[in-house]
Order: C-alpha cells, then sequence, then structure tokens
C-alpha cells in the first residue's frame, strides 16, 4: 500500500513539476500573429527583430531570471549563464542595439494583465499561469500549443 | 457513542437551519435572480479588479522609487482664504486639505497613467523618473612590468601602477522610436593632466528593423570589435585592444570615431540574418589622431560600409566585409605633408562566439594614395580565443601589423608605428559579477626587437 502511494505521489510530483516547466508564450490578442516559428521568435528574444509585422515595437516581458521559464529561455535559445543575462542586454544597450531593456516581473498576475494592455507585448510564463481571462493568447510555435509533442520550450 | 453521535448531530443541524433564515428564505423570481447574480458578478469583479491594480502598482513602486508628492503637499504651510461660492457666500477652507483631496484625485489619475507609461528597469542600471535615463560606467587600474622600452611613447618607466580610462555611459529613452547616447571618457594623461573627451555623442532614430539612424559622434563600421567593445574594458575579455583597432589617441592606425551619420538596420532572412550599417562623416583630420568632431578641413567626406552575415546553421558566427574611404586632408604647417592622400580601408571579420567559446579574427588593410602618385600599404590583423571555465577564463591573441614604413603619413605622426607580432596568453577571473581581474603575458616583436610584458587588471563596472 505504501508503496502504491509512494508511486502516485512521485507521479503527481513529475507531473505537476512538468506542467510548470513547460513555457508558454503570451501575446495580447489584437496581435495579428498566431502561429511563429521558433526562429522567428529567437530573433525577437535576440532583440534582433524589434517590430511586429503591423510595425507595432514589440516588448519583451520575462519573469526573474531565478525563474524555470526564463531558465528555460537562457538555456534553449541565449545560451549564456544564468548570472549573465543582465550583462547579454546591458552590453546590448551599450552597443546601441536596444532602447530600453526588457521588462522583468515577479507575479505571473501582473504579466497577464501588461500583455492584456500593452499591444506589441510578448512574455514568457509558465502555462498554468496563462490567464484564461483578459486580452491574451498563446502564440504558436511552428505550429504547436505548448501541450503538444515537439513544444521547443518543454 | 458513535450511535448516539449521529443523531444528536442530526438535531442540532436541525437546530441551526430552524435558527437561520435559509429555511424561510423566500423564493425569487428568475429575472429577480439574475439580477441578483449580476450584481454579485459585478461587484466581485470590481473587487477583483482593484486587487490586481493595488497588487500591480505594489509591485510596479517595489521597483521604482516613486517621489512621494503627498509629502511634498504635506509640507505646505496651512493658509486659509475666502473662496466665493456660486452664491455669493464666503467661506473658509484649507489649502492644504484641497490641495490634498486635489492630490487625492491626482494620484489616482496618475497611477493609472504610471501604469501606461511605467518604465521597469533590468540589473543595475540607474533609471530617473519618467523619461528613462540609465547611467553606467566602467573603469580600470593596471599594472604592468615591461622588460625594456622600445618608443619614447612607452617612457612610463618599466613597471607602473596606472589609472586607466574613467568612462560615463548613459543612454535615454526620449520616445517610443528615438533614444539619446553618450559615452564620455576621462583619461589620465602622462603630464597629470585628466582629459575629458566625448568618445560618442549621438541621438538614435530607431524607424524599423532595416533602418536605424545615427547622427552625431559614433564608432566606425569598421570591422568587429570596434562596434562590440567600445571603450568598457569590463566587457572585453583582454587587458587591451587588439593593436590594428586601437583606439586614434593610442596609437592606433585606423580611424575608430567620427562624427556624421549612420545608418543600420538588419535584414532578418530565410537562412541567415544580413546586418548591414554606413556611415557618412567628416573623416579624419591632417595626422592620426585629428578628429574632426566641428567641421572638416577638406569638405570630402568619409564614407564607411560594413556587412554582416549570421548565417542560421551555424549558431554564433558572424563574418563579414567592411570597407572606408577617406581623402585626408593637407598638412599646412608640415612640409612633408603638403598633399591630400587618399585613404582606402579594407577589412573583414570572422567571429564566434557560442557558450564558453570565444574565436575572433579581423584583418586589415590600409591603403594611402598620395596626389604625388605614391601607394602605401599597410596590413594587419589579430586572431583572439578564449575558452570560459566556471569563473575563469583562459585566453590567446595575435597581433600582427606590418607598416609600410615610407608612408608619410604614418612616419609624420606623433606615435612611433612599429611593425607588431605579439603573443599574449592571459587569464580572465571574475572576481563579482561587475568586477574581472586580468593577468597577461606578452611576447612582442617591434621592429624587430623583443618585448616581454608582464599586466595585471582590474576591470569593473558600476
Amino acid at each position: 500500500m505504501r508503496l502504491v502511494l509512494v508511486i502516485v505521489f512521485v507521479t503527481l510530483v513529475i507531473f505537476v513539476t512538468n506542467a510548470y516547466a513547460t513555457t508558454a508564450v503570451i501575446v495580447n490578442k489584437t496581435n495579428p500573429v498566431s502561429d511563429i516559428s521558433y526562429n522567428e521568435l529567437k530573433q525577437i528574444l535576440e532583440a534582433k527583430n524589434q517590430y511586429w509585422d503591423n510595425r507595432e515595437k514589440i516588448t519583451l516581458i520575462f519573469k526573474p531570471v531565478a525563474s524555470n521559464e526564463t531558465r528555460t529561455l537562457i538555456d534553449k535559445v541565449y545560451k549564456i549563464k544564468y548570472e549573465d543575462f543582465d550583462k547579454y542586454w546591458f552590453w546590448k544597450m551599450y552597443k546601441n542595439e536596444i532602447m530600453e531593456f526588457p521588462k522583468i516581473l515577479n507575479s505571473s498576475g501582473t504579466i497577464n494583465i501588461l500583455v492584456s494592455e500593452m499591444s506589441g507585448a510578448i512574455a514568457f510564463i509558465g502555462v498554468n499561469d496563462v490567464s484564461k481571462r483578459g486580452n491574451i493568447k498563446i502564440l504558436k510555435i511552428n505550429g504547436k500549443m505548448p501541450d503538444e509533442d515537439g513544444y521547443p520550450f518543454k | 457513542m458513535t450511535r448516539f453521535l449521529n443523531p444528536i448531530a442530526i438535531v442540532i443541524i436541525t437546530l441551526l437551519l430552524l435558527t437561520t433564515k435559509c429555511v424561510y428564505a423566500q423564493e425569487i423570481s428568475e429575472s429577480e435572480y439574475l439580477q441578483l447574480k449580476n450584481r454579485l458578478k459585478a461587484e466581485f469583479m470590481q473587487k477583483l479588479k482593484e486587487e490586481i491594480k493595488k497588487e500591480l502598482i505594489d509591485e510596479l513602486k517595489s521597483e521604482y522609487t516613486i517621489e512621494p508628492k503627498q509629502k511634498q503637499v504635506a509640507e505646505k504651510p496651512i493658509t486659509t482664504v475666502k473662496v466665493n461660492d456660486p452664491k455669493n457666500e464666503s467661506k473658509e477652507v484649507s489649502t492644504r486639505e484641497e490641495e490634498t483631496v486635489k492630490y487625492t484625485e491626482h494620484q489616482k489619475g496618475a497611477e493609472e497613467l504610471e501604469l501606461d507609461k511605467a518604465r521597469y528597469r533590468l540589473g543595475e542600471g540607474l533609471t530617473f523618473g519618467e523619461q528613462l535615463l540609465v547611467i553606467r560606467g566602467f573603469g580600470n587600474v593596471d599594472a604592468r612590468y615591461i622588460d625594456h622600452n622600445v618608443s619614447d611613447d612607452m617612457t612610463r618607466g618599466n613597471n607602473f601602477f596606472s589609472l586607466g580610462e574613467f568612462d560615463l555611459f548613459m543612454t535615454s529613452k526620449l520616445s517610443n522610436r528615438i533614444s539619446f547616447l553618450n559615452e564620455t571618457v576621462f583619461e589620465f594623461e602622462r603630464s597629470g593632466d585628466v582629459e575629458i573627451d566625448i568618445e560618442r555623442l549621438l541621438i538614435h532614430y530607431d524607424v524599423n528593423n532595416l533602418l536605424k539612424i545615427d547622427v552625431g559622434k559614433f564608432h566606425l563600421p569598421l570591422g568587429y570589435w570596434n562596434l562590440n567593445y567600445h571603450h568598457g574594458l569590463w566587457l572585453q575579455t583582454t587587458m587591451d585592444r587588439p593593436a590594428i583597432v586601437e583606439f586614434e589617441d593610442k596609437g592606433g592606425p585606423i580611424p575608430m570615431h567620427d562624427t556624421g551619420i549612420q545608418l543600420s538596420g538588419s535584414a532578418l532572412l530565410e537562412g541567415f540574418d544580413l546586418n548591414y550599417a554606413c556611415a557618412i562623416s567628416n573623416g579624419r583630420g591632417v595626422n592620426t589622431t585629428q578628429q574632426q568632431n566641428f567641421d572638416d578641413m577638406n569638405e570630402k567626406k568619409a564614407l564607411s560600409l560594413q556587412f554582416e552575415v549570421q548565417p542560421h546553421i551555424v549558431e554564433g558566427l558572424r563574418l563579414g566585409p567592411s570597407v572606408y574611404y577617406d581623402v585626408i586632408p593637407e598638412d599646412e604647417t608640415n612640409p612633408n605633408r603638403e598633399n591630400e592622400i587618399r585613404e582606402i580601408i579594407y577589412g573583414g571579420h570572422i567571429v564566434y562566439t557560442m557558450r564558453n567559446i570565444e574565436l575572433l579574427t579581423e584583418a586589415f588593410v590600409i591603403n594611402h594614395d598620395e596626389v604625388s602618385g605614391d601607394v602605401f600599404n599597410t596590413f594587419g590583423g589579430y586572431a583572439q580565443f578564449a575558452y570560459t571555465i566556471n569563473k575563469f577564463k583562459p585566453y590567446y591573441r595575435y597581433d600582427y601589423i606590418d607598416y609600410d614604413n615610407s608612408d608619410t603619413f604614418y612616419r609624420e605622426s606623433k606615435f612611433d608605428f612599429f611593425d607588431t607580432n605579439t603573443h599574449t596568453i592571459g587569464l580572465r577571473y571574475e572576481l563579482s559579477h561587475f568586477n574581472a581581474i586580468k593577468f597577461e603575458y606578452s611576447h612582442g616583436v617591434f621592429d624587430d626587437e623583443d618585448v616581454n610584458i608582464i599586466g595585471l587588471q582590474t576591470a569593473f563596472s558600476f
């Protein structure tokens, strides 16, 4: 009986942990983009592309570096040390490549609200933290939603 | 015992129900029910909105120091004034109370306004108020031992401490598409003086990904190093810049700064990104150190053009050519420099930076064509490799320059331009997030003379 309980508990923990590890990419509902390729997203994350197709300026919103979501991005896209993330952005500003730093916010609730309010915003939060209300939508990456196989930020 | 508990519990619950209004609840009509439901829903949503707003404001306030305007109001002395109401009746009101009420109303609006215009900051940049201003600085202190000097430029003795550059960098976003950038460097001269150099001063117009316009003084788009490392030594791996891209006032052979207009942008294409930068500027003065920030002596503008390709298939790889064209004015005070010189610089870079690896290579050909018909070519370049292991970053660099010794432009300069052949090995250690210690050994051959240099540098950002 104990063994069964332990197995159930461990399975639940793994399930919950995996669910939180998946990073969803959210944008304002008015954004015409619904599906984005991984390369296009990478260009946005690296601030090479700073404008949406409708000429709206892109505003990057991250959770703090200590969060799973941002660490997933750093591992898979930036490929730098976590502690170098702020240096990475400062260097971009120093090189005159960006005009302002990305926004870093602790609370997923706040991020949801900001994305709802800012038409050019793009944010990266845990898939379970995405608000079902509000003016936001989850972007597909290479045609995949976060719960589908082949989604890059699992 | 449990047999009696259940009936007792049932009796107690029944009594409780009887004493509450639940059992006497009147049936309501469907329309009343819907009205009630909508009212409760509206109240709930209102409360939820207020809570979320409060949370958002608290979070923003924790990230920004918002000057308490309430304080300014509170500090004002209380004065009483007579205010006429519409019925011409006068009554005394407290100005402070009135202002406080006004402030509270204004504050409600202001908070909403600040949500729209809120500025967030990442990392350590110092930011001020509504108009974002970021100020950062760099500095370094060096210690060096040189086994012997080959030049009058190196008469600082054989071993010495030296203050490096004190570099103040500031940038401000003026609107969604316009920003200002300045880099001012305080340089410590051998004479003891402190020279203040405006190294970059520009206004930046961000049109779209394809077109960004810089107007002012900037670093010329010539190669990789000059556009990426600028003056903050903390950002670069090594103690010094490579000899070929050394700054003009440190004896560098290539113009690194200029004043004019620069267009740049990126085309994000299938398979690769294409970056370009193109500048029209005043060009060089009569010698290697003279920068024409105020006017142009010969009215012939310098042109710089650089392309860079970043293939997606090899992440971290950047490569591309650059070219610079200028006509250097004649120097009326120097009989050996009585002719204009046409200068063309061809450059190219291949750079690979990914995870722990840093591989930088650049090469330049500097062509000077005098009106008299003499043509001189100078070749130079460097290759640098570094590998990061935790906080340590060992590195190696090879520097090479081969001057044309008869090139009048370099020969008549205040610096000695030596053929350079230098190997440098070093170790960078990240002492803290904003402070790096660099230790390096160089063996160089300068015009056939061997020189050994040992250096230690602490470079920091604040």
